[in-house]
């Protein structure tokens, strides 16, 4: 019942748009060349599904996705932790990270291959260079966030340095971590998906893109479904997550 | 322990102009004494805490620290207005902080925390989170971390400020439990000269900023002390008396302002 209420709040919506669509589809006010109705992507989807094309595809992306997530986590977690730790270091890195932040990241693809060749290696290199930069920012912001009076609270009670990092920084920083890695995250899908459209032979933005060249207009549509469907997939895991160790927060907005 | 502030400045640099909090401060309290300073917003109050804690340096002047023979340990420590417990530890860890600084087990220092916390009426808040605490709550869970941690002289910034009447008064009260059986130094500051008289055996008048000493009243109550005590006869003349060298100390100051 819970669940049922739940879905209904949330979906109504899309609901009332997808039925709207597969009448005005069905009835030819919408032409089904250019928008077929949602129950021909659902039988798209299906064949896809049942020829394996869908699988063998969304593995593509979510490996690509999923380690260079991970490389990008960790290198700019990383490099995050040196920028607060040298004020030196993040003078000089700050205008350097904003620039390269303000870049769509695409337009950096054809440089990143001239330096790796047009290979995995390239790609994995953009996405993560694009999740470091929102690591990058994301951790500095919460880092100069921590307030300064839990500082003194923890110095006064004769915390050294490295016990000021570990019992105040560190939790201190843990709420805007997780959203870190969720916008991470989305980030990743996005680029990897966005790089498989203009360079790759499989993964679903290759899908995608070859279903507009071949005017496949119903595996087109169930595509980009599936893509909107990892996206809104990737949420909710992290929420879990958060609220099991972050438990504290219950009372921030 | 005593603390002796000799000539104490402070001046904090500005864009504009710099601003001086302290001029020429100097006072020295006695072992086991509880002693308040009252003065008007922007007396430069919290500042003199954060020096005697030492979480700041003195621009002039010295501070000394002058241990008593009772004392256990030689720390400091400040109970602030706010932002006093850290948002992800819960009650007990939050009282049981000060010990776990000092190296003591995690099962005896839990353990102190929740018989303290028990005494305060906080029983069964120990896994609550500050999130989860009133106001009140808060203030003593801050207030029992400083006393679990058995500190040589506790520092209180307006500790009670925050709080509405009646919970304000319980927790005077319950101040005034804990410190009398085991007499610290304390240096309490406040705005509320009555709350000042009901807890102090000694009251400095500050002024307005640059702050530094302008009066000085022992009240003269004897302890046990019970709250709320009757501002009359005596007691009235000597509330009378720190009004009157805190208002002519705030005319003083609006005459400068003035000129």
């Amino acid at each position: 019942m819970r669940v049922a209420r739940f879905i209904g709040s949330r979906f109504w919506l899309l609901a009332i748009l997808l039925i709207s669509w597969q009448i005005l589809a069905q009835a030819r006010i919408l032409d089904p060349l250019f928008f077929p109705p949602p129950s021909k992507v659902v039988e798209a989807l299906w064949a896809m599904l049942r020829s394996g094309e869908l699988g063998r595809q969304s593995a593509a992306t979510l490996a690509r996705t999923g380690i260079s997530l991970m490389a990008g986590v960790i290198g700019g977690g990383l490099i995050s932790v040196l920028l607060s730790v040298s004020a030196r270091l993040r003078a000089a890195v700050q205008p350097l990270v904003t620039a390269l932040y303000a870049t769509p990241r695409l337009t950096m693809l054809p440089m990143v291959m001239l330096i790796f060749g047009v290979n995995e290696i390239s790609r994995a290199a953009l996405v993560a260079l694009s999740v470091a930069l929102v690591m990058i920012i994301q951790i500095s912001d919460a880092v100069r966030g921590v307030s300064r009076d839990y500082v003194d609270l923890a110095a006064n009670y004769g915390a050294s340095r490295a016990v000021i990092v570990r019992k105040v920084y560190l939790p201190a920083c843990l709420p805007q971590l997780f959203t870190a890695l969720r916008l991470c995250t989305g980030r990743a899908l996005v680029t990897t998906i966005s790089i498989e459209m203009l360079s790759s032979n499989d993964g679903i933005g290759s899908m995608i893109w070859m279903s507009w060249q071949t005017f496949a207009t119903e595996k087109l549509y169930a595509s980009v479904t599936i893509a909107a469907l990892l996206g809104l997939l990737s949420n909710p895991v992290f929420h879990l997550i958060e609220r099991r160790l972050v438990p504290w927060a219950g009372g921030r907005a | 322990m005593r603390l002796k502030c000799s000539q104490v400045s402070v001046t904090f640099p500005s864009s504009d102009t710099p601003v001086t909090a302290l001029r020429n401060l100097s006072f020295c309290n006695s072992d086991g004494e509880f002693l308040s300073f009252v003065g008007p917003s922007g007396c430069g109050k919290t500042t003199l805490l954060r020096l005697l804690a030492g979480l700041l340096a003195p621009c002039g002047g010295s501070i000394e620290r002058i241990p008593g023979p009772f004392d256990r340990n030689s720390s400091v420590l400040l109970v602030s207005q706010e932002h006093n417990l850290f948002p992800w530890m819960t009650a007990c860890a939050n009282v049981a902080f000060g010990l776990e600084m000092q190296g003591v087990p995690r099962a005896e220092r839990e353990a102190g925390a929740a018989e303290l916390l028990a005494r305060l009426g906080c029983a069964g808040k120990e896994r609550a989170y500050p999130f989860q605490l009133s106001m009140g709550m808060k203030q003593r869970v801050a207030v029992a971390r400083c006393f679990l941690s058995d500190p040589a002289v506790m520092l209180m910034d307006e500790p009670f400020a925050a709080l509405d009447f009646q919970t304000r008064m319980v927790l005077q009260q319950e101040l005034l439990d804990l410190w009398e059986q085991d007499r610290k130094s304390v240096v309490f500051v406040t705005h509320d000269v009555e709350e000042a008289i009901l807890l102090s055996d000694r009251i400095l008048v500050l002024s307005e900023g640059p702050g530094t000493v302008v009066a000085e009243y022992e009240v003269p109550v004897p302890r046990p002390r019970r709250a709320p005590i009757e501002i009359d006869g005596e007691l009235w003349d000597l509330k009378q008396r720190i009004l009157a060298s805190l208002s002519l100390e705030a005319g003083i100051a609006r005459f400068a302002c003035t000129r």
